[in-house]
């Protein structure tokens, strides 16, 4: 094949006149190192990186590539990557990197010999890579283009290992991919897009501007719910006074109270049990050691199926005994509280709506959005007795799994419950109505949603629907319901 | 042998195994010198080396329990070829992996009984089998269940399903139907995963199975709770 890449090839590929611009411009100028593609939610970067990393490896045997991403992405990444491949008749394959299939190919090869092979498409989370040890792993051998997608996640740690990575010379290219460019790389080549600057082939916009329409449904709280989710944030309040370690927990904890009681009571359950460990380390008088806290943390962000990702926390943790006891049986008090708990009125009003949105429609396709996977998995169970077809998609399901579950979706419309890791990637201009459980921290993530259904080929109405609780409990949702009045009307 | 947290070294000569050094074997080669060496550090290591059993890895376990019995260890190979040494710890990690999921299954399946027995007596739970699983089993046409022991997994998720006959199982499993429901949802096909050996399970899995058994423990401790409450009053 010809070495000098032509926008034709990336036509073939299924790219976007500005993708397909935006790749041979990026092959054709070698001698420009640090390249920076900042364009919004849901515009193809996964596609455009893959079709970058397929030119390469048909153009050249020894081609080595590293991919650094949130870890909920990489299932994505491997999956658009192989298909941009598949026509390829090489046989490189994208490959995985977590800590065992690190240990795993590191024993393959003599000690102190380095373990990466010379031609291969390593995919990592940037959070195994950020590791020291591994840092260290990486920068000893030569990558001929490193991806960091999620780059504005580029802080602390991680911004440390890409400085590390740059120090030491080892990329030879580099392509940062961002909606929100937020961290500085000097001689960088910037390249920002915006909705109305992406056109098809025939010139037409993709993202033309659609009428935002929102629909607010409130629902009020039964008292017993009420005083829980006061009890709750007494917790998280009394958690956010034990330094650093509280408040990570306190906020996470929070949030998950916000999106669903099944969620919340999982997540105070595997909570328990690593707080078990430590009263009784406490009891016993013994230490706390930093895997007991770190621990704690990825049990918590496990339950966030979303692609935001966390910088740990410091590992010197300093608490009082007497006080982390008396918070480990408010704890369980609290745990033994949601069992006993007769109603859901946030479910309920979902079910309702539900209910009298899929009356008499012949056929309706609507999206349930949540950031957490236990809720998804509560929700769904809770739709079965609506008989509409639903379907579940998470980030744990493979990029296969994911694609059949949206094509039954697409040809049976019905109800369609997903995670944000999940959406990631996905193009729903056929859905009418998407249905946030919870809302995000940061207003800016929701208005990236949107993007997902408002584009090209839209030939119905569409509304967001979002359930209002009218005690107003949580701060961030109230503020970005605040801010949506303002700018659109609701129905 | 502290550093590497390891108990026995074998002892070889080039490649011929002499014994086993251990913390005992030393013990007993300490007590042997009845006083009379001062320095024990300086004796060569062959005085406190003991002799173990070689076993071969077509040897039935169970003939080598009364050497673990003794030793805590066996030698696997020959006195020219040693291939390993299996240590009592080995043995009981291999079958807990291998049986932890069953147990864990089982301990499940008796506790959902044991809430749902608490919740009906006879009577009613012939009610719920009629309006939960009757069609099902006639539709399959096959025998209906009459008693718990004769249901699956399955049929114990089908009947706290069944809206019509929830509010009995309510106060044993907790208020909300749903949040009892998605708990138990994955429960039938992991089963079955199990015990025909279709696939290993992942950790995660073995995480929710441990998560869902200690959940039902704890209710029927609530619920003995409950009750030992209402006796004395």
């Amino acid at each position: 094949m010809n070495n000098s890449p032509s926008v034709e090839y990336f036509r073939n590929k299924g790219l976007l006149p500005f993708q397909a611009e935006f790749a041979v411009t990026f092959l054709a100028e070698k001698s420009k190192l640090y390249w920076q593609l900042v364009s919004p939610v849901g515009t193809g970067k996964t596609r455009l990186a893959g079709a970058i990393i397929a030119h390469e490896s048909e153009v050249s045997d020894k081609k080595r590539f590293l991919l650094l991403c949130p870890a909920s992405l990489l299932t994505q990444w491997q999956y658009v990557i192989s298909e941009m491949l598949s026509s390829a008749k090489r046989g490189i394959k994208p490959l995985i990197i977590d800590r065992k299939t690190y240990l795993e190919i590191e024993s393959s090869v003599p000690v102190g010999q380095n373990p990466w092979p010379p031609i291969a498409i390593i995919l990592m989370s940037i959070d195994l890579a950020k590791r020291d040890d591994m840092v260290k792993n990486l920068a000893t051998v030569n990558w001929d283009l490193v991806i960091l997608d999620e780059s504005h996640l580029l802080k602390g740690k991680r911004r440390a290992l890409f400085d590390h990575l740059v120090k030491s010379g080892v990329m030879k290219r580099v392509l940062l991919l961002t909606a929100t460019p937020l961290h500085k790389v000097e001689n960088i080549v910037k390249k920002i897009i915006k909705y109305q600057d992406i056109l098809d082939w025939e010139g037409k916009p993709l993202f033309p501007s659609f009428e935002k329409k929102l629909i607010i449904i409130d629902f009020e709280r039964t008292n017993e719910e009420k005083a829980f989710l006061n009890e709750v944030q007494k917790l998280t309040k009394e958690l956010a006074t034990l330094r650093r370690y509280g408040k990570f927990q306190s906020l996470i904890l929070l949030r998950v109270a916000s999106s669903s009681i099944y969620a919340l009571e999982e997540s105070l359950r595997r909570l328990l049990v690593r707080w078990k460990i430590m009263r009784n380390k406490i009891t016993h008088n013994i230490p706390w050691t930093n895997e007991d806290v770190a621990m704690t943390e990825q049990d918590l962000i496990a339950e966030l199926d979303e692609v935001e990702i966390f910088e740990e926390v410091s590992n010197t943790v300093t608490i009082q005994p007497k006080k982390f006891i008396e918070l480990y049986q408010k704890l369980e008090a609290l745990i033994d509280r949601i069992e006993e708990m007769r109603t859901d009125s946030k479910l309920n009003s979902l079910l309702h709506y539900l209910k009298t949105s899929f009356e008499g429609k012949r056929k309706k396709y609507l999206c349930i959005w949540t950031s957490f996977r236990n809720t998804a998995e509560y929700l769904m169970s809770s739709v079965q007795d609506l008989q509409i077809p639903s379907y579940l998609l998470t980030g744990s399901l493979t990029g296969d799994e994911k694609n059949s579950g949206l094509d039954l979706f697409r040809k049976k419309g019905g109800i369609l419950i997903s995670t944000d890791a999940l959406m990631e990637g996905m193009t729903l201009e056929f859905v009418d109505e998407c249905i946030n459980y919870d809302l995000p921290l940061n207003p800016n993530k929701f208005e990236q949603r949107w993007g997902r259904f408002l584009r090209y080929g839209r030939k119905t109405e569409f509304h967001m629907v979002i359930l209002r609780d009218q005690l107003g409990a949580f701060m961030w949702e109230e503020k970005l319901l605040w801010k949506l009045q303002r700018t659109i009307a609701p129905k | 042998m502290r550093k590497k947290n390891i108990n026995q070294v074998p002892v070889v000569a080039g490649e011929e195994v002499l014994g086993v050094f251990s913390y005992r074997s030393l013990a007993q080669g300490i007590h042997k010198l009845h006083g009379n060496q001062s320095d024990v550090l300086s004796l060569p290591v062959e005085e406190f080396i003991e002799d173990f059993k070689f076993a071969q890895i077509t040897d039935e376990l169970k003939a080598l329990l009364d050497e673990f019995d003794l030793k805590d260890a066996v030698l696997v190979g020959t006195e020219k070829r040693l291939q390993g040494i299996v240590t009592v710890v080995d043995a009981l990690r291999y079958f807990y992996q291998v049986a932890a999921p069953y147990i864990l299954i089982r301990e499940i399946e008796l506790a959902i009984r044991e809430l749902m027995r608490t919740s009906v007596d006879g009577d009613e739970l012939k009610e719920c089998i009629e309006k939960a699983l009757k069609a099902h089993y006639q539709e399959k046409k096959l025998p209906i269940p009459a008693c718990l022991e004769e249901m699956t997994i399955s049929d114990y998720v089908s009947i706290l399903r069944f809206k019509g006959t929830w509010e009995k199982f309510a106060p044993a499993f907790g208020e909300n139907s749903n949040i009892v429901y998605t708990k138990l949802k994955p429960l039938p096909d992991l089963r079955n995963d199990i015990f025909h050996f279709r696939r290993e399970i992942s950790v995660d899995e073995y995480d929710g199975l441990r998560d869902i058994r200690d959940w039902l423990l704890k209710r029927i401790t609530k619920l003995e709770a409950m009750k030992r409450i209402s006796c004395n009053e």
